[in-house]
């Protein structure tokens, strides 16, 4: 069943490759705007070989990880003060509430502005961006956990401190997850948002200078690339999701 | 009082009321105390504030007057030295059948062989050996309110609390659950207060039946239950029964609007 559908779904993948490949060669598009597979694989090749892609692929996880953790954990920690806690709630809430919808990509220029080049502008905009969704899912699971785990607790002796780790966080944690699954793809975009408007590394380096040289090729190498590292990030979570939330 | 020996758990003068608004005057002066290893059940129609008294007890209501009193002392929070069982079971849901009955045992007993043990003792009474290691959600109703009733015994609370434990269950079920709790406190010295609204259940459970008036909610009666323990389903088909059981509904039957 599970080989069957990896089978339907490599042969799907073959089909769309061949039919680009096909219409490359049939002049139906051009070769110079979308470069076809062969090419595409070539330049792959010929990067891979140079020690460049291994780089590039190192340096966007890299970042994208240190925000994604920075983010989560600075997200989860308000979050779970500002869902249990009214006074913090009061003071916080409304603050991160009116920086929320800004969208990550608008503090690029601010954080060049502050941090100059180099990695902290980046960790900052990624650790921002993923901030804020694994902030509101905290704060809503927390605000959301059942009065009967606490109570329940509370007469079987549990300390104040106790009750933060041993119940308040187990309980919010299936929306918690949920929250770290969007800073995920969050952390994604921005990594190569941010690689995209400056930097000497990743993918979106790799995408920017290709451009500047009408590498077209090497272009949809990056491409290619950022989407089968999201697909198997996603794919990494759900399972890491599961097993985190296993009772579920 | 002076002459009864001293009670488990005191209870003087309650008042509860809750800032809604209209406010709402829930518990009125309710006095009553319970002696180790006695079950008194707090009887009465809906919305009588029966289990606003419970949560008092538990700690989590602040009464607007009167003391609650374990072992002569006065107590507010809630604390190990009550423990609670829900209508809803109320299990942590990410812990297994053994975990959530090793929840309140941890600063009790420290050393993990001699607290396994005990969970493992208190599986076996409840009957859920084969079920350690399932989680709440794979069991039924019946079962998940064993497990509440062994988180909660297990830690030998001085008071145990019920609010309204097997409403939620089947008839069958629920005469089943009746048995086994009687017979699992009666090994206690503690005190328990059971809260429900079924004649026949309190009847089963209680000691002494204390019967409140509609909100808000006054001890109207205290009842001394004629059948002697040990009780199970038995007592139904005692000809005293009906009588006794004609009478508290009539009592109850007036609260009812």
């Amino acid at each position: 069943m599970r080989a069957g559908r990896l089978f339907l779904s490599l042969a799907s993948l073959t089909l769309f490759c061949l039919a680009w490949e096909g219409a490359s060669r049939a002049g139906l598009i051009s070769n110079r705007l979308i470069p076809p597979p062969s090419h595409v694989a070539e330049a792959a090749w010929e990067l891979a070989g140079d020690g460049i892609l291994l780089r590039d692929i190192y340096w966007s996880s890299r970042r994208a990880l240190a925000g994604l953790l920075t983010g989560s954990l600075v997200g989860i920690v308000v979050g779970l003060f500002t869902g249990r806690l009214p006074a913090v709630r009061l003071l916080l809430e409304p603050v991160i509430q009116v920086l929320r919808p800004i969208p990550g990509i608008a503090w690029i220029p601010f954080a060049i502005l502050w941090f100059g080049v180099g990695e902290i502008p980046k960790l900052f905009i990624i650790s921002l961006g993923v901030f804020f969704p694994v902030w509101l899912s905290t704060h809503v699971g927390v605000m959301a956990t059942r009065s009967q785990y606490v109570e329940a607790a509370q007469s079987l002796g549990i300390g104040k401190h106790e009750l933060f780790y041993r119940v308040v966080l187990p309980a919010s944690l299936p929306s918690i997850v949920t929250g770290l699954r969007q800073g995920l793809a969050i952390a994604f975009i921005l990594v190569v948002a941010a690689e995209l408007t400056g930097a000497s590394s990743g993918l979106g380096n790799l995408i920017s200078q290709s451009h500047l040289t009408f590498r077209t090729d090497r272009m949809l190498v990056g491409l290619a690339l950022l989407g089968v590292l999201g697909a198997l990030v996603d794919f990494g979570f759900s399972r890491l999701a599961r097993w985190l939330v296993h009772w579920d | 009082m002076g002459l009864t020996p001293p009670a488990k758990l005191e209870i003087r003068e309650l008042s509860i009321s809750f800032a809604s608004k209209p406010r709402i005057h829930a518990v009125d002066n309710v006095s009553l105390a319970v002696a180790p290893g006695e079950t008194v059940c707090l009887l009465g129609p809906s919305g009588c504030g029966k289990s606003s008294v419970l949560r008092a007890v538990a700690g989590f209501v602040r009464p607007d007057s009167g003391q609650v009193l374990v072992d002569g002392r006065a107590v507010s929070a809630p604390g190990a030295d009550r423990g609670m069982v829900f209508q809803e079971y109320a299990l942590f849901p990410w812990h297994t059948v053994s975990r959530n009955i090793e929840f309140g045992l941890r600063k009790r007993v420290p050393a993990r062989e001699a607290r396994q043990a005990l969970v493992r003792s208190w599986i076996a009474k409840v009957k859920l050996e084969g079920f350690e290691r399932a989680y709440p959600k794979q069991l039924s109703g019946g079962m998940q309110q064993r497990v509440a009733i062994a988180r909660a015994l297990a830690p030998d609370p001085q008071v145990l609390l019920m609010d309204e434990p097997f409403g939620a269950l089947d008839a069958q079920t629920r005469v089943l659950m009746q048995e086994m709790l009687e017979s699992l406190i009666s090994e206690s010295r503690g005190a328990v207060v059971f809260v429900t609204h079924d004649i026949d259940e309190a009847l089963i459970v209680g000691d002494t039946l204390c019967i409140m008036s509609k909100r808000p909610g006054r001890l109207l009666e205290t009842i001394r239950n004629p059948f002697a323990r040990p009780r199970s389903a038995h007592i139904f088909e005692h000809s005293d029964y009906g009588p006794v059981k004609a009478r508290i509904f009539e009592t109850i039957r007036r609260e009812i609007v």
